[in-house]
């Protein structure tokens, strides 16, 4: 066993052992352990080193492991679903005026999105409907040309060209230009 | 003149590496190149795989002194006192140690490893876990693997051969491989077992890159075509205050459940909350581009510098790159599985596939399922489903990871 002996700063004396690491390191193997760690007399965790020593404790680590993490993420998902709730309703109520169609719009005009999407053959959603639209109706704005939707449907791959839609739209915008 | 020439030559060659250098850290050098070659040609986390295998190739050149395993064994002090402190020596290290020895210290101290967390907070969006906050069960039964390669090392003692027999801190160290979350892994490792701190995170990162070659296959044997091609509802839009909520509650529930999980948790939270609040967009910009880049450069180097030919090459090297793979499975099946029963219980809604995002890896895991979902329905669009369960399993892996730190320590 090695031993230093030194002052410090303040003339305060020590006395240094040199002992290995108490994490295992260099080296370490299951016969040149410390006694630290081998869950002896010296022990600071009082758990013993070796699966072999005691299998009550790797048993109780994994169920205490696996009931503690399902427990929070369980405690963070009940948290969430109520905090959902909670937040989202009052933001609409305040931020977002319900809104009344007037009678007489609604009967003139039918609401555009679930025309054009019931006027769609295969089923095209609502929401793609609404991006689509948007889309066209932002373009026409910039443009400054009044633009109408008419129908929207799904296309293959122009048998001309081998391109699809968008690629034929990039080709077109890159020429115009 | 001739002879002086000759003399000092040989002194030369005798000093250089090619004199002293041994097989075993011929064959380290080897193993490092193949790693360069991974990260560089074949683009395995090439980020951390590169300075990973460098810091392999540097710390096994004999006599370059830039780590020294050595310094970092703990002394033990008996005060005038009478009270004996053991500690890692600092002082000497600062003064004598080499150049990774001081970046070591940032392992050490369990800085980097937070840091990373800040970067990857920054960066995270926590919008689909938030509309859909059931993906935390997702993300906590992919840590299954965690415990079930805990349970697996340990029956390795059974053997009775010491050389495949880990303590509990080392079987704690490598069933961590199975959160698929290499910060974690390296926060765990180098505080139960160090000198094991090359060997996995070698193989967590590796398994991490493999990601797209082990999911798919389990997640196919798991499920049926039926269950794959499911289409779920779209999230719901999720409030700005939901999100700044977010990151203040999982810091407070987390770190008082489980306090050692509260620098990884706090620091992930932490950078979420800055992104999210949008005050602070210079610290986000920070925080997840040149510290995050400077912390995995350095990182990276000094993990790799701890694969020192005596740590690396042993058998029980090739027991970790085993149970890692083992812990990688069973926790990608266990989030199919528990995916399968929500599916079942919510009348088809869910599709399973995203129960193997919740192995973290993130985004890798979610574009993975993504990627098999497609493969049935190519209508079908499981992403950012699949981030929920995806960044469920970065708090998941992070809770486990305490959980083991509190019980082992």
């Amino acid at each position: 066993m090695e031993f230093q002996v030194f002052q410090d700063e303040n003339g305060q004396t020590y006395i240094q052992q040199v002992v290995p690491d108490d994490e295992f390191t260099d080296g370490e193997t299951s016969e040149n352990i410390s006694e630290a760690e081998s869950g002896g007399p010296g022990s600071q965790s009082g758990l013993p080193t070796y699966p072999q020593e005691d299998w009550n404790v790797v048993g109780s680590t994994v169920v205490v492991g696996l009931t503690v993490v399902f427990s929070i993420l369980a405690i963070l998902i009940f948290i969430f679903w109520a905090f959902g709730k909670i937040m989202s309703k009052p933001e609409i109520s305040k931020n977002v005026a319900p809104l009344e169609p007037s009678p007489k719009l609604s009967k003139a005009l039918p609401d555009p999105v679930q025309r054009i999407a019931a006027a769609s053959s295969d089923g095209i959603p609502g929401e793609v409907v609404a991006a689509i639209t948007a889309a066209v109706t932002a373009f026409g704005e910039n443009t400054g040309r009044k633009l109408r939707v008419a129908g929207i449907e799904r296309s293959e791959k122009s048998q001309r060209t081998g391109r699809s839609r968008w690629s034929q739209a990039g080709v077109f915008d890159n020429i115009k230009r | 003149m001739f002879q002086m020439f000759t003399k000092t030559i040989g002194d030369l060659w005798g000093s250089s590496a090619f004199a002293t250098i041994t097989l075993p850290q011929i064959i380290m050098l080897v193993i490092s190149f193949f790693l360069m070659y991974l990260a560089i040609v074949r683009k395995y986390e090439p980020m951390l795989l590169l300075p990973i295998a460098f810091g392999m190739c540097l710390t096994n050149l004999p006599g370059a002194n830039m780590y020294h395993p050595e310094m970092w064994d703990k002394v033990s002090m008996l005060t005038a006192d009478g009270s004996i402190d053991q500690r890692i020596d600092y002082g000497n290290i600062l003064n004598h140690g080499g150049l990774l020895d001081i970046l070591y210290i940032g392992v050490k101290s369990q800085l980097f490893p937070p840091l990373i967390f800040l970067g990857i907070g920054c960066m995270t969006d926590f919008g689909p876990l938030i509309a859909n906050p059931k993906s935390f069960f997702l993300g906590a039964a992919a840590q299954a693997g965690i415990f079930f390669t805990f349970l697996s090392a340990g029956l390795l003692a059974l053997t009775g051969n010491p050389e495949m027999t880990f303590t509990l801190k080392e079987m704690a160290s490598i069933a961590i491989i199975g959160g698929a979350d290499g910060p974690t892994a390296i926060f765990l490792t180098s505080l139960l077992a160090p000198h094991m701190l090359g060997s996995i995170a070698i193989a967590a990162y590796s398994y991490m890159a493999l990601v797209p070659v082990i999911q798919p296959p389990i997640m196919r044997a798991l499920t049926t075509k039926k269950e794959r091609a499911i289409v779920m509802e779209q999230l719901r839009v999720v409030t700005k205050r939901e999100k700044i909520f977010f990151p203040v509650i999982v810091t407070v529930i987390v770190s008082a459940v489980v306090p050692a999980a509260a620098p990884l948790v706090g620091a992930l939270m932490l950078g979420n909350i800055m992104r999210e609040s949008g005050a602070v967009d210079r610290l986000v910009k920070t925080a997840s581009n040149e510290l995050m880049n400077i912390i995995v450069i350095f990182l990276g180097v000094v993990v790799g510098a701890t694969a020192t030919a005596e740590r690396f090459i042993t058998i029980k090297t090739i027991l970790i790159i085993v149970l890692g793979l083992i812990a990688f499975s069973v926790g990608t099946a266990s989030g199919v599985l528990l995916g399968k029963l929500m599916c079942k219980l919510s009348g088809g809604k869910i599709n399973p596939l995203i129960g193997s995002a919740g192995v973290s890896a993130v985004p890798m895991a979610a574009r993975v399922s993504q990627k098999v979902g497609q493969e049935e329905n190519p209508s079908n669009y499981l992403l950012m489903h699949a981030m929920g369960p995806n960044v469920a399993g970065v708090v998941g892996s992070a809770v486990a990871a305490g959980v083991l730190l509190s019980i082992l320590k």
